[in-house]
């Protein structure tokens, strides 16, 4: 006799009970408690929205788990990870309506009394909305995600030298933003001008 | 600090405090609608391919016969698409509106109510009306029932995707977590009185109960406390304790 589950597929008894229903899901479970900070954070990088980082990071989630057969024994987050980006460029792609005017500062982070922290926050938001979506899924996956040269190229398709030259056009805008123009860090350790 | 460390920080201080707002469960649920879509794709594919090369007027008695039209009877003539469902799929005479969100689909017959095993609350099992898919027209969703509040806690939504979703036998058994412990839920299709699943090696009776729409289906549920078990293979009795089948492979009688 055979059982079938419509999440797993059609697998005999003997397996289902040892690895096809408990298990999977369990892992699974495990796997979103433990990475859908650092998803979820950087869906809000990728998007400055609430909703669009839950809906992103949501998205990721299901589509990971519908391939969980696949990925659970690799890694797994690179697959979440590949989702969320690529689904990000294309989402922005095929929804323009969904580009954000940069006049407008979305929510910092942290209510931070300091002024100046304050300004360098909302200096680098609005730096940031200037950058094109991949390279701002660059800086997010190289500089945020620390995910290294050669796995972003894999993960959005492109050649190393492509990410390379993305990060460092990137990069360059982000020196160079108006947002940021004017401003004078407290530090020299705490600019920009320290990031090639 | 490095370059990099230094953007990273200024990054994270952007972030405002975030947590994902709903539960790994209700992400499992979507994933797996993502791949009865993705079944449901392969079946209607691999339909119109199997319609391509059928001659017609083949027909088995008691087959699905369901048609489709396709490049090579574009004209009036319909022709036997597809002959793998081996009994054929619930009628779907009356149903509502097909959905295949169990959980936004409009019920398809009467709720099922029933003790779930914890205090204070029962499990209700709704029938959603599936669309897209060959051989399978309905699904169950069950859920916790909280009976002073009112409010359901969903635990698992379930259908066939491969072969019939009526043919006799066990179909769409999964073990999941839900208030108050764990939960198998199940439906079978047969006249069964009474089913039974080995938990840690213990059998562990069913809860059973007909759905009303098609008597033959039972829905069942088995609920459990501690950690989720090791379960075995279900068994199926009728009323005279006479074992029933539990189902074979895809493709035989007793698909599922």
């Amino acid at each position: 006799m055979e059982i079938k589950d419509a999440r797993r597929g059609n697998l005999p008894a003997s397996e289902r009970v040892l690895v096809g229903v408990t298990e999977p899901v369990d892992e699974f479970t495990a796997f979103v408690a433990a990475s859908s900070a650092r998803l979820l954070r950087a869906a809000w990088l990728l998007t400055f929205d609430r909703d669009d980082a839950q809906d992103l990071t949501q998205l990721a989630f299901a589509k990971t788990f519908a391939a969980w057969q696949r990925v659970r024994r690799d890694d797994a987050e690179s697959y979440a990870r590949r989702v969320l980006v690529n689904s990000y460029i294309d989402w922005w792609r095929r929804a323009p309506w969904r580009e954000r005017s940069t006049a407008q500062v979305p929510e910092a982070g942290v209510i931070d009394d300091h002024a100046r922290q304050t300004d360098e926050r909302t200096a680098l938001t609005v730096a940031l909305e200037e950058l094109t979506r991949r390279e701002r899924t660059v800086v997010v996956l190289r500089y945020y995600l620390d995910v290294s040269e050669a796995d972003v190229a894999d993960q959005l398709n492109v050649s190393a030298g492509t990410v390379k030259s993305t990060a460092s056009k990137a990069l360059a805008k982000l020196r160079r933003s108006t947002a940021l123009a004017g401003f004078q860090p407290p530090t020299r350790d705490l600019a920009l001008e320290d990031i090639s | 600090m490095k370059p990099d460390e230094i953007l990273h920080d200024k990054l994270e201080s952007l972030v405002p405090d975030l947590q994902l707002d709903v539960p790994a469960e209700n992400l499992i649920k979507r994933g797996r609608r993502m791949l009865a879509a993705r079944q449901s794709l392969i079946a209607s594919g691999a339909a119109v391919a199997v319609a391509g090369i059928t001659v017609a007027g083949v027909a088995l008695s008691g087959h699905h016969t369901s048609t489709v039209q396709t490049a090579s009877n574009s004209g009036s003539q319909l022709q036997p698409a597809d002959l793998t469902c081996g009994v054929s799929p619930q009628p779907t005479v009356g149903a509502p509106a097909a959905s295949n969100d169990g959980a936004a689909a409009t019920p398809w017959g009467a709720a099922i109510q029933g003790a779930s095993g914890v205090a204070g609350t029962d499990v209700v099992v709704h029938a959603f009306h599936i669309a897209g898919m060959q051989c399978t027209n309905v699904g169950f969703e069950f859920a916790v029932k909280n009976l002073s509040t009112g409010a359901t806690t969903p635990l698992e939504a379930t259908n066939e995707y491969e072969g019939s979703d009526i043919a006799p036998g066990f179909h769409g058994a999964g073990l999941t977590t839900g208030p108050g412990g764990w939960y198998v839920v199940g439906y079978y299709v047969g006249p069964a009185a009474a089913i039974s699943i080995p938990a840690n090696g213990q059998p562990a009776s069913a809860h059973l109960a007909s759905w009303a729409v098609n008597p033959d289906v039972k829905v069942w549920w088995v609920h459990g406390t501690g950690p989720t078990p090791t379960l075995g293979t279900p068994d199926a009795t009728d009323g005279s304790g006479a074992p029933l089948p539990g189902g074979a492979r895809n493709g035989q009688p007793g698909v599922g």
